[in-house]
């Protein structure tokens, strides 16, 4: 697996930094393999020698998360304080993972995350890089606030996803917000949001009663979060309006230790791709 | 302008690409430039010590900057093969990661700064079908010239084998420049800039000198300089300028 930090200039939030995991065997060829020691012969100057065309067709194209950290974290989260980057490997699945400064996406200091998640960094990693821009291809998920983006981009933007994941997250956001921020700075004014797409289960239920052709949503909590009375909330809300949904739970809190299993869990879930190896 | 810096894992090694702003919409055999660094360096070198993503800006090449530590753009005999890694392992890991690159000659440009200069230079006459140009700043071919001439030979050996092996290498720019122009490929154009205060200018002159003798298209570019990053940084915005045909 090759690790790629991506530094960008985003029209929407400015100059950021992004991690990328890109799988080794790219194409079914070896890249940046183990210098090897052989001798050194001068090579025969005729047209046979001449470079071939690369043998793997160019529209292969790879699968792709995106994957957010969660609230006070950056690019360096998931590479420094998870082991994911052999599951990427196994999976031949490029994972983008941004730097997130805010989930509000009402800051108008701070750029709007939302067009920069759901549509500029998409756009600019399915130009530079051999990656599906196709739905069936793409995914999102991410760890607590950034758990709760995930569905908000995925909600708000169905035709974009396959499937769309959280972990840890306050996905029942008015519950979080009023029980633990109500008031504070930086924050939204839980009257603002409340049955606007800020709100997800209002969103969500938008959808079902539209008959909205949506992503499948995957959630997973650990027993010990304090996130849990809210993801079971959100869970049950979910599943009465009959969406496509998956749950998991397991023994664990609100860390990194359990974001980690809860990732690898996901992308068990995904259908992934074999890759044509050349 | 975004920089991707790429640690390839599996025991291969660092790049960095630059990519500027306006190259981010896909555009089918997009230009590359590759940068070699001096000795002892890593491809952090060029974006580290000159303006080179400021420059890349007003242009239109996507950057690659590649790493060879100490290994002088050398398959050694004795160590690893850093030329046949870097001009096909490598070079075929950035097609495959950046698909709009072009692998057209015409469209692959070197370009190097003292053993960089060397290397840039030496990958052009011995991979002619991957780069059809190159530019070396103060190029610096004195490991080989030293030992051809029977100096440091225990460490000679250990890149080279044995001086009759060094002889007929891709490392002795005269025989690869020989072999080349015998053939009937189409030969790369070569920049040759340096400073004539600089240690490396006489060793610049020699090889202008041959490329000219077996009818290469040399540019020559010399200044008062002594070399060194300002240099380089002042070269590379002339290069770029000069290739794009600004200057």
């Amino acid at each position: 697996m090759a690790y790629i930090r991506l530094t960008f200039n985003s029209q929407h939030i400015g100059r950021t930094e992004i991690s990328i995991f890109y799988p080794q065997e790219a194409h079914g060829r070896s890249p940046g393999g183990r210098l090897q020691k052989k001798l050194s012969i001068t090579r025969t100057r005729n047209s046979q020698t001449r470079h071939e065309p690369s043998p793997v067709s160019k529209d292969v194209r790879y699968q792709c998360l995106m994957l957010l950290h969660g609230g006070g974290g950056n690019f360096g989260d998931y590479p420094l304080k998870t082991k994911l980057q052999q599951e990427c490997e196994n999976n031949q699945l490029v994972v983008v993972m941004p730097t997130m400064l805010d989930y509000i996406d009402k800051s108008e200091e701070l750029g709007s995350y939302y067009e920069y998640v759901t549509k500029e960094l998409p756009e600019y990693i399915q130009n530079i890089f051999p990656v599906s821009g196709a739905r069936e291809d793409n995914f999102i998920m991410g760890f607590s606030y950034g758990g709760f983006f995930s569905y908000y981009c995925g909600l708000r933007n169905p035709e974009k996803y396959k499937c769309v994941g959280c972990t840890s997250a306050p996905v029942d956001i008015i519950a979080d917000i009023s029980k633990f921020h109500y008031g504070e700075p930086g924050m939204p004014v839980l009257e603002d949001i409340i049955n606007t797409d800020f709100d997800i289960l209002a969103l969500a239920r938008k959808h079902a009663e539209a008959g909205t052709d949506l992503p499948s949503l995957f959630q997973i909590v650990g027993t010990e979060d304090f996130t849990w009375d809210f993801n079971i909330k959100a869970r049950d809300t979910l599943r009465a309006l009959g969406i496509d949904h998956t749950w998991i739970q397991g023994s664990g809190g609100h860390t990194y230790d359990f974001c980690d299993w809860s990732i690898r869990e996901f992308m068990n879930w995904l259908p992934l791709k074999k890759m044509q190896s050349i | 302008m975004s920089r991707l810096q790429v640690i390839t894992g599996g025991g291969g090694n660092t790049l960095d690409i630059i990519i500027p702003d306006k190259l981010n919409k896909y555009k089918e055999n997009t230009k590359g430039l590759w940068l070699l660094h001096d000795k002892f360096g890593t491809s952090v070198d060029w974006p580290g010590f000159s303006q080179i993503e400021f420059f890349a800006e007003d242009h239109n090449f996507i950057i690659v900057c590649l790493s060879c530590g100490d290994a002088s753009y050398t398959d050694w005999k004795d160590g690893f093969e850093w030329e046949t890694y870097l001009t096909e392992e490598i070079w075929k890991y950035v097609h495959g990661l950046i698909p709009m690159l072009s692998e057209r000659p015409e469209d692959n440009y070197l370009c190097g700064c003292a053993r960089g200069g060397f290397g840039a230079i030496k990958f052009a006459l011995a991979h002619w079908d991957k780069f059809g140009f190159a530019a070396a700043f103060s190029p610096d071919n004195s490991t080989i010239k030293r030992y051809l001439k029977g100096e440091e030979v225990q460490f000679g050996d250990r890149m080279y084998g044995s001086i009759d092996q060094a002889v007929k290498s891709n490392d002795n720019l005269e025989y690869a420049a020989e072999c080349l122009a015998k053939s009937n490929e189409k030969l790369p154009e070569i920049y040759i800039a340096c400073g004539f205060n600089n240690s490396a200018y006489e060793c610049s002159v020699e090889m202008r000198e041959m490329l000219f003798c077996k009818n290469y298209a040399v540019i020559w570019k010399e200044s008062d300089s002594d070399g060194g990053w300002i240099f380089y940084n002042e070269q590379i915005k002339k290069l770029l300028d000069y290739i794009e045909g600004c200057d």
